[in-house]
């Protein structure tokens, strides 16, 4: 419940977290209705324009959110995206809504928590190879 | 297309997007100035390979679900996991392989229903 008061409190945080999520669905979104245009070129290439903006805003919003706060506590907050895109999906794509997917989805939440859990997170060797 | 070759498409896409990573961390931690990582070999293969996925992802979303095609981006978890043990040597415990293996449980859930 904690988590939940900080993140009204933390406006920072909760607009970063709202973008960052909006921002990897819109990329998939416009990942999935590319192939309609494979034949329009100029569609195509606004298409890959937009996605680069994205990408961009993506990379953006990382590097700020990576400044404040640990990454093994934003990632496991974006497993939240695993939900939403089955909604997504219903909503936009007219996906029939399963069950079991809702499960799988949860499923990949909890395992992207658990990994988080990892007490190696500083990199000592700094990747540098023996 | 058939939807095993779509699976196998964004397979593809999540050990490009793997290797990706791993570029870009070599980049990071090279010895050199912040600015002259953005020309580093590394950076630019990783830029090469992020390019890559979304094209391979958009010949995959002509046969599969918005919601499957999203969750198999959790398997850069399991690529990026096993790459940073054997290339960058970093140490692997438990939570890590007991979240990777759930989340395979997870998408095996997913893509069977």
């Amino acid at each position: 419940m904690k988590f939940i008061q900080n993140l009204f409190v933390d406006k920072f945080l909760c607009c970063g977290l709202i973008l960052l999520i909006l921002s990897n669905l819109l990329g998939g979104v416009l990942i999935k209705i590319s192939p309609i245009y494979y034949n329009k070129h100029s569609a195509i290439a606004l298409l890959s324009l937009t996605l680069v903006c994205v990408y961009g805003v993506r990379t953006l919003l990382w590097l700020l959110l990576g400044k404040k706060y640990q990454l093994s506590f934003i990632y496991p907050l974006l497993g939240v995206n695993y939900i939403l895109s089955l909604f997504v999906g219903i909503l936009f794509f007219h996906e029939p809504f399963i069950f079991q997917r809702l499960a799988g989805a949860v499923i990949i939440l909890v395992g992207v928590s658990i990994i988080t859990l990892s007490k190696y997170r500083d990199d000592t060797s700094m990747g540098k190879m023996k | 297309m058939s939807m095993e070759i779509g699976f196998l498409l964004l397979l593809l896409v999540s050990m490009l997007a793997a290797v990706g990573h791993i570029c870009f961390k070599k980049a990071a931690v090279a010895n050199i100035s912040f600015a002259r990582k953005f020309v580093h070999p590394f950076f630019l293969a990783g830029v090469f390979f992020f390019i890559c996925c979304p094209v391979i992802s958009s010949l995959a979303a002509q046969v599969i679900d918005f919601s499957i095609m999203y969750a198999m981006t959790a398997l850069n978890f399991v690529f990026v996991l096993l790459l940073s043990r054997i290339i960058l040597e970093e140490s692997i415990d438990w939570p890590k392989i007991t979240g990777v293996c759930i989340i395979v449980i997870g998408l095996l859930v997913m893509i069977t229903a």
